[in-house]
């Protein structure tokens, strides 16, 4: 009974160190606030220069600003108490996941897959303003041109849409994108103030790199909505290491039944072949 | 008449023409001058609202186009930047005024009134008069007015103000799509017309006119004074008492007295040689007696 009790510490070990091979893609060049980012399934403070690894979770507070500048030049500045996850590349595309916030991204070949819980947004060259909610999302394409893909649409190309420059899109669950030639007032005084003006390119002035500095683990509070989001199988892998956590533990434990890595590795013994019955 | 009357009416004369003369030549001169400042001035004014627009065209409104797309944002517009410059400015000085009168602008604000449309429309006629200056009434008196034209030299103009469709959206979200479109390369659209008020340096040069006037007064009376005092110290009394001896000696009075002088001048000579004439006469008398 006890057996997997003494591999668990070895296997969570193993997972972490997978999550930490991660490849670097850019380098955070701003922080304005509060902000940090999740690596694995700790918590590290933020500071200019630390370099971004794929899976990497950023979250700024309310008045924070974090700018991100990647490899070929994209750059994504992250405010308004938003999260974002680099993903891994799709199609030779950086995967960029905000579930809430603002987010300024000034996208540059071979282009950025923004993902967010109402639209996917895919832009080769472009500059756009997005303010996604668990619901719904707002998007100002700046300049350049984007294709806009309703996650729940069957085969993501047929229902996408193209936006062009000027345009301001809106998509509600369950309702069709809305299109209208320039963004309402309300948008534009909610977004944050900086967003207004072109984003710095800040890299090539950037001296050295910054190391991380540990604030805390993730609490399954701050987990949850990452494990019940669209990569929910990844985030369930990645916060597995959590499970030592006794209150961790405690938490998945009343929804163990929405993940099932951790219930066959808290509960193996579910899922031990049954005896066969006696002849 | 005496002489000193024919003197002095003779110098009145001459004052009151030099007088005249002065005074209008210095009143010539001073409105001159304080007309000239008054342009100087309005020149001046002009040149620094032309600066306002180029630091904003070259400088400001490259910084915010992005800006721009969010919301429009007038501060990018030369002239609004020119005009609030200016008004600014009026917090200290309210007479002074400065305005891009257009006859059909984005910014109603701008929109020329009849006597300005009158000017933009001189311009219009006569396409190489490049600056007008004038003079009008305004509720706090009398102001000087320059104008200049403005005339669409430039295609960024056009950018806002040819067509509704290729204006920026949030310009025409801000000001309607009814006003400023419609605009043509080198058409003259309106006219900058800065006005200045007349009256302080009018009032200044009639001030100056006036103590000059004074103290020219003042010179010209100490010098009758003086010259009146020395024609009757110098001349007149001892011509005087020389004619009252003279008239006595004539009457055959030889013990009316001397004609004694220490004077070396005309009068002294003359003197002298009325003395040697008497004393001639009175050997002459004695002897006809003897």
């Amino acid at each position: 009974m006890n057996a997997w009790r003494a591999w668990l510490p070895i296997g969570m070990t193993f997972l972490s160190a997978a999550a930490h091979a991660a490849t670097e893609v850019g380098t955070v060049t701003l922080v304005d606030g509060g902000a940090r980012v999740l690596r694995g399934a700790t918590w590290y403070k933020l500071a200019p220069g630390v370099r971004v690894e794929e899976g990497d979770v950023f979250a700024s507070s309310e008045r924070a600003h974090v700018q991100l500048e990647f490899a070929a030049g994209t750059l994504a500045n992250l405010g308004g108490n938003g999260a974002l996850h680099v993903g891994l590349p799709e199609a030779k595309q950086l995967l960029l996941v905000l579930p809430s916030g603002w987010l300024k991204l000034a996208a540059k070949a071979p282009g950025v897959r923004l993902r967010t819980p109402a639209l996917d947004v895919i832009m080769p060259e472009a500059i756009v303003v997005m303010h996604a909610q668990p619901a719904t999302a707002e998007l100002f394409v700046e300049s350049g041109s984007a294709k806009l893909i309703p996650p729940a649409a069957p085969g993501a190309d047929a229902a996408a849409r193209d936006a062009k420059r000027g345009e301001f899109w809106t998509k509600a669950a369950a309702l069709p994108p809305d299109v209208r030639t320039s963004p309402p007032k309300a948008f534009v005084d909610a977004m944050p103030r900086s967003f207004v003006d072109p984003l710095p390119v800040l890299a090539a002035k950037q001296k050295g790199t910054s190391e991380l500095v540990v604030d805390r683990e993730i609490t399954y509070a701050e987990a949850l909505p990452w494990l019940a989001g669209r990569d929910r199988a990844a985030f369930e892998r990645r916060f597995a290491v959590r499970l030592r956590d006794p209150a961790f533990r405690k938490a998945a434990e009343a929804d163990i039944a929405r993940y099932p890595l951790w219930d066959r590795q808290l509960h193996p013994e579910k899922y031990a072949p049954k005896p066969a019955p006696a002849q | 008449m005496k002489l000193i009357w024919k003197f002095n009416l003779v110098l009145l004369g001459i004052f009151v023409l030099g007088f005249l003369i002065a005074g209008y030549i210095s009143y010539r001169a001073l409105q001159t001058n304080a007309r000239e400042e008054i342009l100087q001035n309005a020149r001046l004014m002009m040149e620094s609202a032309l600066s306002s627009r180029n630091y904003t065209t070259t400088q400001v409104k490259p910084l915010l186009e992005t800006q721009m797309k969010y919301k429009f944002l007038p501060q990018s517009v030369p002239a609004y930047a020119a005009t609030e410059q200016f008004n600014d400015l009026r917090k200290k000085h309210p007479d002074y005024t400065y305005k891009e009168a257009t006859l059909n602008p984005s910014n109603l604000r701008n929109r020329a009134t009849d006597w300005e449309a009158d000017v933009v429309n001189g311009f219009r006629n006569t396409a190489t008069t490049t600056e007008t200056i004038g003079e009008r009434d305004t509720p706090s008196g009398r102001a000087l007015y320059l104008a200049r034209p403005i005339q669409i030299k430039s295609g960024a103009c056009l950018e806002c103000h040819s067509t509704v469709d290729v204006a920026p959206k949030t310009m025409v979200d801000l000001y309607g799509p009814a006003n400023g479109f419609g605009w043509k390369m080198d058409e003259v659209i309106g006219a900058q017309i800065v006005s200045v008020p007349m009256a302080v340096p009018i009032e200044r040069a009639n001030r100056t006119f006036t103590a000059f006037m004074g103290s020219l007064a003042l010179v010209f009376v100490a010098i009758f004074v003086l010259l009146n005092v020395m024609l009757y110290t110098m001349v007149i009394r001892r011509v005087t008492h020389l004619a009252g001896i003279a008239d006595q000696v004539s009457l055959g009075k030889m013990d009316a007295g001397e004609f004694k002088t220490t004077s070396k001048d005309e009068i002294g000579v003359l003197t002298e040689a009325m003395g040697r004439m008497k004393a001639s006469l009175v050997q002459a008398m004695k002897m006809l007696e003897g």
